[in-house]
This record gives C-alpha cells, structure tokens and sequence, in this order.
C-alpha cells in the first residue's frame, strides 16, 4: 500500500507519525517482513557526521558608513572571496589562516555559530561610490545580515577505506595511515549514512528539507563530482559515488553539530552532521531504508601511491570495518572510523524527534536529481 | 606493584645507569617508554614493575642522585568538550589506550593502558588530546 508525502506530512501535523532511525528500523522489518513494516512506518531518519572539505559560508556583514567594496577580506586571518558585491563574502571551509596556526575557515565558521566574536578586515582600491579604503571591525553571527553554509560537496555516497603500504607513516585526509599497512581508515556510518539508505536517491531531490548543522536546511543541487558509474554490491556503490549541495542557515545552527577540525599535514576540514528523512512512500523504499552493515561494501585504496589512479587492493563491508580489524592477505589491519558513529547517530535521533514533535515536516523534490553523472579528469594539455 | 613514573634529569646526572641498577639492585621490572636528551638534561618515561618496598627504596635511589621522580597518572588528556567520538585516534594508538565502546560507539580512553608514544596527537583532527610529560 503505497503512501504520499501529503498523508505522511498529515500524521506528522498530527503528531501520529510512526518514525525510526535508519538503524532501528533494522530489526522493525527483520520482524515484521517489508510489507507490514512500508505500512507501519511513516518515515526513516538518516544522520553523518564527519569531515565535509567541500563546504563554505556566505556571510553579508552590511554596510559602514561611509562604505567599502571589498575586495581583500580576512576574518581571524582567514581569507574570504573578494569577487562578490561590495560586503558579501564566500569563506571555504579549508581556507587557512594567516595569521592563527592551526585555525581556518572551518574553525572560523564554528566559532561563529558559537556565538563568537571575531576579527574582520578589508581592504579596497576605492571608488567614487565607496570611498572607504580599508576597514578595521569586529562582529558576531547576530550582527551581520545573512549567514548561510552553502556546501557544494557534501554527504558523500559511500567513501574510499585508505591503507598506506609504503615503508613511512603519511598524513592524509583519510587520517594518519601508519607503514606497511599497519591500519586502515574509512569514512561513513554505513547503515546510517543519508545516501547509502535510498541508493538511487528515489525520495530525495532539489528542496528535500534536511537537518544540516543542527537547524534546518535543503538540498540544493546535485553535489560536485557526482557520479553514478561505480559498480554497485547489494545495490549499493561500493566507492564514493552520488553527492549533494547543501545550503542552511547558520543562525539556526549548534556547534555542536558543526566542528573545525585540522588534520595533521593536510590541512583544515569542517566536520558537519547532516540527517536526511526517508519517506517510506511504499516497500521498495522501506527495503532500501533497512539496510546493513554487511550489505554495504567499499573498496580499499593504496594511498602511498600519488597517482589519481590507486589501486584497489579489496573490498570489506562497513560490519567488518565496524570490528576494528581486518584481514588482508594473512595478516590483521586495525581500522578507525574517521567520521562520529555517535554523531550519526545523535543526528538521526534529533531529527526523529523533531518530525515526532510535529517541528519538522517533509517536502516533495521540486526537482529530481540526475539520474546519471561521471567525474571527468582534467587533463593537462 | 607497577606504575610509569617521569624522570628529569639535569646535565650532570645523565652519566649514571639508571636502568641497570634498578633491575641489579631493586629488582625492578623497567620498561624505557621514551628517552630523550638535550644539552640541558634530560627526559626518560619509565614503567616500573617491582614490590611496592623495592618500588619505594627504587625511588629513593633515583631521588638520591638527584633525578627528579614524578609519577605519571593522567599524563594523557582528552579535552571532552573538542572530542567529537570519530575514533581516528583508535587504530594508530599502539597499546591500544582508545577503543571504541561497540554499543555506545563512543571512544574510551583507558589512561592506565596509555605508553605516551604520543602517536594519537597527529591522528586527532579535533586537537582534543595533549600529552603532559
């Protein structure tokens, strides 16, 4: 029997919405089969936490008197974009400051949302209508006009699992990867993951209302690199795949839910917790919502080799990344999570609450995703 | 009785062989965590296993020539409010000191397992460990 988003809304409104996690809803449709649990269930909640590069702020901190078109900007020694109209600003989550160590545009934008103040100043040729040249001030998140993350890659598919098989330690995005295979890292939750539960993203689109650092958000786009060709195990990509573009408010948001995070010799990433609701408008959909750790496979890449093609040495579901230690080839590799498996689960929990509560209501895509996508190399010509 | 204990010592006592008159003449079971030196003294992270009287009279040799004995508890901290539970520290931390709780999944920090190798600072994208020695 199938449901809409109207009837499911409706009992939302009501407060009657039968909700679960994307991991509770496991043992729901192990007892009571698919078909009983598509009935029963009215929505399944999603969550991720973990390091999200590709994510950024615009900010409009407003006009002095006599004004600036800015177009060298720093807030706490982090660079913003000077390209935009005179006092709009892009800041990049893996910008780094120039003048705080370990601190970047990350950092800034949690700060921020913790209702920090922090340091900004411009600077400008002048023109006839803004004569100002350089400005010296300091704001808060109340203080300016907007302030929204808009994050071009973000959620991403499934990810790569990293192992190092050369004879030093590196120090990579996918963490501290020791000599000779000593670990293995991995960055998803699996069975929790937004877009691991609806493969084929059928319930979710351009509008899809989110949970995004703690307030609400929306898909905006199809992310960055989005890319429908990886072969799939139990229906599921087993590498990095589909992505979305994200965009929400920051003034609704909790530091809690949005960290700066520095990884040792690469650099600054923004660590977010996204929730995404699942719908459950008929079986197929509840199918794909209560999947497992076992089910969802990812491929192991040797990041000692520099080349964009590394090789894949092998597969490993999320429950055996899950047991803290793999096999590979007669000998153990101990393995780490890179994003919160707590976090995850935190998101998924908050955004439960939220449609229980009647505070949080769903929307219909006004737009599909695309149905296909490949990532294309640049060539050096 | 066992218990890791940081030794300075100053640029006139590093001649002496610690070490080996702890086991020679107190009978303690030393494990060197970590020894470093410089031109003002230096710096050793010893585990000692022995009876707690051997352990005592240990201490009082080491006091005697003029080497500073601070016993280490807590010598690794994890700033609660940073940590996030990602558990990046968990696979490069050798005497596995970090693991992960299965059904909370949140990242235990077991301070009595801890070595100070010190591995864990370069794995935590939150800073939220430091390592006071």
């Amino acid at each position: 029997m199938a449901k809409t988003y109207e009837e499911i809304n409706e009992k939302i409104r009501k407060g009657k919405a039968v909700v679960y996690t994307a991991e509770e809803v496991i043992d729901i449709v192990r007892e009571k089969g698919v078909e009983k649990a598509a009935e029963e269930v009215d929505v399944v909640t999603t969550g991720t936490f973990g390091a999200m590069c590709s994510s950024g702020a615009f900010l409009n901190f407003g006009h002095s008197d006599p004004p600036i078109r800015m177009a060298n900007i720093r807030v706490n020694g982090v660079e913003g974009y000077g390209g935009l109209a005179a006092v709009d600003t892009y800041i990049g989550a893996t910008s780094l400051s120039e003048t705080k160590p370990n601190y970047g545009g990350a950092h800034l934008i949690e700060d921020l949302i913790a209702g920090k103040r922090v340091d900004l100043e411009a600077w400008s040729p002048g023109t006839d209508c803004y004569v100002r040249k350089n400005i010296r001030s300091s704001f808060t998140l109340d203080e300016i006009n907007e302030a929204y993350l808009f994050n071009p890659r973000n959620v991403y598919q499934n990810y790569s699992i990293a192992t190092n098989t050369s004879d030093t330690t590196l120090h990579t995005y996918m963490g501290k990867l020791l000599p000779r295979m000593k670990n293995a890292t991995y960055s998803s939750a699996g069975q929790l993951s937004p877009l691991l539960n609806d493969p084929h993203l059928d319930t979710k689109g351009m509008g899809t209302r989110i949970f995004l650092g703690g307030g609400i958000g929306y898909v905006s786009w199809q992310g960055t690199q989005f890319n429908t060709t990886i072969p799939e195990r139990n229906g599921i990509p087993t590498g990095g795949s589909r992505t979305l573009a994200l965009i929400g408010d920051m003034k609704q948001m909790d530091a809690k839910f949005v960290r700066g995070l520095d990884i040792y010799g690469y650099g600054t990433s923004l660590a977010i917790g996204v929730g995404i609701p699942i719908p459950i408008l008929n079986k197929d959909i509840m199918q794909r919502a209560a999947i497992t750790d076992d089910q969802i496979y990812s491929t192991m890449y040797d990041y000692s080799v520099t080349s964009r093609s590394r090789p894949a040495l092998r597969q490993y579901s999320y429950a055996e990344m899950k047991r803290g230690i793999i096999e590979y080839e007669g000998h153990g590799i101990r393995t780490s999570p890179l994003s919160s498996y707590k976090g995850a689960r935190d998101v998924a929990g908050k955004l439960k609450d939220w449609i229980e509560h009647s505070e949080f209501e769903l929307t219909v895509p006004s737009m599909p995703l695309p149905k296909e996508g490949k990532v294309q190399p640049l060539e050096i010509r | 009785m066992q218990g890791k204990f940081k030794l300075i010592f100053s640029e006139h006592d590093a001649q002496e062989s610690v070490t080996y008159v702890l086991v020679k003449k107190f009978q303690i079971e030393p494990n060197i965590l970590r020894a470093e030196m410089d031109d003002t003294g230096g710096l050793m992270v010893l585990n000692m296993i022995g009876t707690e009287e051997n352990l005592r009279d240990a201490i009082k040799y080491l006091e005697d020539q003029n080497i500073t004995v601070v016993k280490l508890s807590k010598h690794i901290q994890r700033d609660e409010e940073r940590c996030f539970d990602c558990g990046s520290c968990v696979s490069v931390c050798l005497s596995r000191a970090f693991s992960i709780d299965p059904v909370t999944w949140e990242v235990n920090l077991n301070y009595e397992k801890c070595v100070a190798c010190g591995s864990c600072l370069t794995a935590c994208p939150a800073h939220a460990i430091t390592l006071i020695l």
